[in-house]
């Protein structure tokens, strides 16, 4: 039942597109990162200043994502029903090396 | 001036409001018009039930307390939505494809249809789920006790217990009109969600209009307000790194596994697609929810006499400055998210309830032919009905017993702590084959026992549910279980201590169930099909074939399902057998698919001992698993011996394409070669017979004489023609007999000039030769020659310059003796370079050739013959050809 190996290597749009999937992972670390921030000054920060830092970084994750959803979406499935031939089969695999 | 009596009026107006559009709704999905009520808009609208009255009039309670820290209830669920790709998008493709229709029936599901996981989760579910339900009728009768309260009115009643009563009864009644009008999760409650799309957009206007108020209202700006922030007792931030982080993890997670989020998130998406605008759309939405926040809650501080509730600043802000219209609007948005929290919740928790608590429990208690002799479909709904009718009651008694007070504030993190007790098998079950279904209950059980212990029991206080002294000093005196303080680490925030515990504990013992343990075939099967789910599309099979009667399973089908659907999809099954009628043969794969379809009404775990009842097969043997594999082993074997095939299919084709394009070809270059021998032949002889008959008839002496001459003209032109196609014929055919020999290609040159020039046919031409080193070739002289000769009368003919002049150079490189033939004349061009080797192949101005159009064909044979070739050689400012030969064995200097 293994999957059937995909290509070693892949052409410049599906390395392009794996190369996506990947930003479209690491967007939430980053954010994470960016959050946790604050809790690096030992001595506080203003609520005036330390709101401004929060409401930028998530202005800047939300516009990042907006970026990455319109190729992103182009990738999902498209077919709404539940269980029809096209669900699984579209969607590039996500595993095997990239 | 405000009255009570309007608050009461528009609360009604707006509930009506609600009833008319999840009506219309309905009515418009009903006819298939509704396409924008299931748009990537409306979807991210319905997640904002995670705002609920908690955070719309808690968030400024928790600011004015606590300052920034209210954010992570937001940050988490933005974090995990802009994420959406890794975790979201599998668990929606995994609740679209195996039809799943609640958080407890994706764990069941997944653990090989396990009813006890089911009912862990649910039970689980519920526990966390009545206080919060409990906190949005507080929040409700709250908000209309501020109201009330300057005012009196003889309408509204007085007492908050019956306001909450008459609110829970209402959201019942919304619930279960629009809530179950279907049976299967997967055809979507439009009405609701559209409703709670509503509220969701009224929520973020009251609170955005209370903002800008705030700010540019009272407050004089953007600036100004950040200068008040700077001066309020919340001016300064420093962030408890524990809670901050714990916070922020805990209200991703709660994201995930609150099941009124998982049914909006995973049971009502209609098209994954809409994930994309859903990833970037709900972070937005969260961002101006909260963006507003602190100012109010400052401005709250600085207006509101000391000791007034900051829960209620939303509201009583405006109030202080006489906004009754915006007051109104506020109330209206904190009346949005209590009540769209509560109907979706009730709605996901009665799903849970009835699939995995009571149908479980109804089947068990009939004899065998139960599931085909009731109605199983009114009993299904009867079922929810009664689940949403008790979720509501729960959720009032215990704000009864709670007794409404500051208690029940503190019960949402309670709540979501509570529910992330899911977490780890949750995502066991999206990323781990391993996970086995006793990992899960044993998690599950650990976390949720620590959670009761160490954070929900202890949350009423001392001597609430617990005994003071066991929380001073734990159970028989046993200093390092005390609740707060389990192991001795103690001093911590009680919540950031029962979370760690509790999720340390529920994974620990997960982790180590799923080792220890072995899973059965279904879950094996199941966590197949859930881990990789992107890679098989269609379900393996479960059932061993034969067990089960057609009619019986379209018996059962059709009182759960509803007769026309019912035997819709048999007779469409049948169809797709090549069968007539109703009865499809009972093949693996239709019970498979049957069983989906039921376990989209009733939850898998139901469907599959529905379907067990009938067809008395109620385990997977590991021998059908095995068969199951080696026959998907052997169709994708088959199917790479057909792509074989079917590539060297397409290469043989390629080569007969091409086969056949060449004979085309050369069919149609002999007809034209026919065709124009006819026409050398031709024009000689027409003025052969010509003249020799003005010769019969009789002419002077001195016409006799041309006429022959003519005669005699022509006939050579025949014979040389002649002369040449036989030359070409024996050249082609490889038949001429060559005379190699050693010759000095100098020499040859010269005699090929020398004869050429002696000619004296045509114009005449400078030659002029550049003396390279004598070289030495093994050829056929006399040939080589006469492809010299050649060449340098197509010069003669051919070069139009005024003074006409042709470069002969000799030049060796890699052993190749190249000679080339370069004049001053047009050249060709380009187009018909490629044509002047092919026979009869002469340039438009036919007047001055002398030839037929054999000369270059026949030296291209012939240097093919002495295996060298022939070339234009474009760029030399003139016609120029390339002669290369092969340089003899030793080269002699």
């Amino acid at each position: 039942m293994r999957p059937p190996p995909g290509p070693l290597f892949q052409s410049r749009p599906g390395y392009r597109s794996r190369r996506l999937g990947d930003s479209a992972r690491l967007l939430p670390m980053q954010g994470l990162v960016l959050f946790m921030v604050p809790l690096l000054g030992g001595l506080g920060h203003s609520t005036s200043g330390g709101g401004l830092y929060i409401f930028g970084v998530w202005a800047a994750l939300v516009l990042a994502a907006a970026v990455l959803s319109r190729p992103l979406g182009r990738r999902v499935s498209g077919d709404s029903r539940p269980d029809g031939p096209g669900s699984g089969a579209s969607g590039a695999p996500t595993s095997g090396p990239g | 001036v405000w009255s009570s009596n309007l608050l009461l009026g528009v609360s009604l107006g707006y509930v009506a409001l609600l009833f008319l559009v999840a009506f219309l709704a309905e009515k418009l999905a009903a006819r298939g018009r509704g396409g924008w009520l299931r748009s990537p808009v409306i979807y991210t609208l319905s997640l904002s039930i995670y705002c609920t009255a908690w955070t719309f009039y808690g968030a400024v309670g928790y600011a004015a307390r606590s300052g920034l820290e209210f954010v992570t209830i937001y940050l988490g669920p933005s974090l995990v939505m802009v994420g959406w790709w890794a975790i979201v998008r599998k668990l929606v493709r995994i609740g679209r494809s195996q039809r799943i229709t609640s958080i407890a029936d994706l764990i069941s599901s997944r653990y090989g249809k396990s009813t006890l996981l089911g009912v862990i989760v649910t039970l689980i579910a519920v526990i966390g789920s009545t206080p919060y339900i409990a906190l949005q009728l507080q929040s409700v009768t709250l908000a209309i006790d501020v109201f009330s309260g300057p005012v009196p009115s003889r309408l509204l009643p007085t007492d908050p217990n019956s306001t909450a009563l008459v609110v829970a009864a209402g959201l019942a009644f919304f619930t279960v009109l629009f809530g179950t009008r279907n049976l299967d999760a997967n055809e979507r409650h439009h009405g609701v969600v559209t409703a709670i799309a509503l509220e969701a957009v009224v929520k973020l206007v009251a609170l955005l209009a209370v903002g800008a108020f705030v700010v540019w209202g009272v407050g004089g700006g953007m600036m100004a307000t950040l200068a008040r922030i700077d001066a309020s007792p919340i001016s300064s931030w420093r962030p408890d790194g524990t809670r901050w982080v714990t916070l922020t993890f805990l209200a991703g997670a709660a994201f995930l596994t609150l099941p009124r989020m998982f049914q909006v998130l995973v049971v009502e998406n209609a098209d994954e697609r809409h994930l994309a605008t859903a990833g970037w759309a709900f972070p937005l939405y969260l961002l101006l929810m909260s963006l507003f926040v602190v100012p109010i809650a400052v401005m709250g501080l600085e207006v509101m006499p000391k000791g007034s509730n900051p829960d209620l600043f939303v509201l009583t802000v405006p109030l202080a400055y006489q906004q009754g219209g915006l007051a109104m609007l506020s109330f209206l948005g904190g009346f949005s998210s209590a009540t769209s929290m509560v109907i979706v919740a009730a709605l996901a928790l009665s799903t849970m309830v009835s699939n995995h608590i009571v149908l479980p429990i109804w089947l068990q208690t009939r004899p065998q032919s139960a599931v085909m002799a009731g109605d199983v479909r009114t009993t299904v709904l009867r079922a929810r009905r009664l689940s949403i009718a008790a979720i509501l009651a729960l959720g009032y008694l215990y704000y009864r017993l709670s007794g409404g007070g500051a208690a029940l504030a503190s019960i949402g993190l309670i709540s979501f702590a509570g529910v992330a007790q899911v977490l780890p098998a949750l995502l066991g079950a999206l990323y781990w084959r391993g996970a086995t279904r006793i990992g899960a209950v044993a998690g599950l059980l650990a976390g949720f026992a620590v959670w009761l212990y160490a954070l929900f029991l202890p949350s009423f206080g001392a001597d609430g549910l617990m005994p003071a002294s066991l929380l001073a000093h734990g159970p028989w005196g046993l200093g390092w279980l005390r609740p707060q303080a389990l192991f001795g680490i103690s001093g911590l925030d009680p919540l950031v201590h029962a979370l760690f515990w509790s999720l340390s504990l529920n994974t620990f013992a997960f982790l180590c169930g799923s080792l220890l343990t072995f899973p059965t075939p279904m879950e094996r099967l199941q966590g197949a099909q859930f881990v990789n789910v992107f890679d098989y599309s269609s379900a393996a099979h479960g059932w061993r074939p034969g067990t089960a009667e057609a009619e019986d399973l379209l018996v059962m089908s059709q009182r759960l399902m509803g007769p026309g659907e019912a035997q819709a999809l048999f007779l469409a099954e049948a169809a797709a057998q090549g069968k007539a009628g109703f009865l499809p043969d009972v093949s693996p794969g239709f019970i498979e698919r049957l069983e989906r379809r039921l376990s989209g009404s009733v939850g898998a775990a139901t469907a599959h001992a529905m379907i067990a009842q009938i067809g008395g097969n109620a385990t997977v043997s590991v021998e059908d698993l095995m068969a199951v594999a080696d026959e998907a082993q052997q169709l994708i074997d088959y199917s790479a011996q057909l792509e074989a095939k079917s590539a060297e299919l397409g290469r043989t084709a390629r080569a007969l394409r091409e086969a056949n394009e060449k004979l085309t070809a050369l069919s149609l270059q002999k007809d034209a070669f026919l065709s124009q021998i006819s026409h050398e032949l031709r024009t000689p002889m027409t003025s052969i017979r010509a003249f020799s008959e003005i010769l019969r008839e009789g002419v002077g002496e001195a016409e006799r004489t041309r006429y022959a001459a003519i005669i005699h003209d022509e006939a050579l032109r025949l014979t040389r023609l002649l002369d040449d196609l036989l030359d070409l014929a024996v050249l082609a055919n490889g038949q001429v007999k060559l005379n190699w020999a050693e010759a000095d290609l100098g020499a040859l040159i010269d005699r090929a000039v020398t004869a050429a020039v002696a000619d004296g046919a045509g114009r005449s031409i400078l030659v002029r030769r550049e003396a390279g080193e004598p070289v030495l070739v093994r050829t056929d002289p006399d040939r080589l020659t006469q492809v010299f000769l050649n060449l340098i009368a197509n010069a003669r003919k051919y070069c139009t310059a005024a003074e006409p002049e042709l470069r002969i150079v000799t030049s060796i490189s890699r052993g190749v003796v190249s000679v080339d033939f370069i004049d001053n004349g047009p050249g060709i061009p380009a187009a018909a370079q490629t044509v002047i080797f092919e026979k009869f192949a002469r340039l438009e101005d036919v007047s001055r050739a002398g030839g037929a159009g054999l000369g270059l064909a026949i030296c291209r044979e012939i240097m093919v013959r002495l295996g060298g070739g022939i070339a234009y050689l474009p760029g030399q400012g003139g016609a120029a050809f390339r002669i290369t030969l092969p340089l003899a064995q030793a080269v002699a200097a």
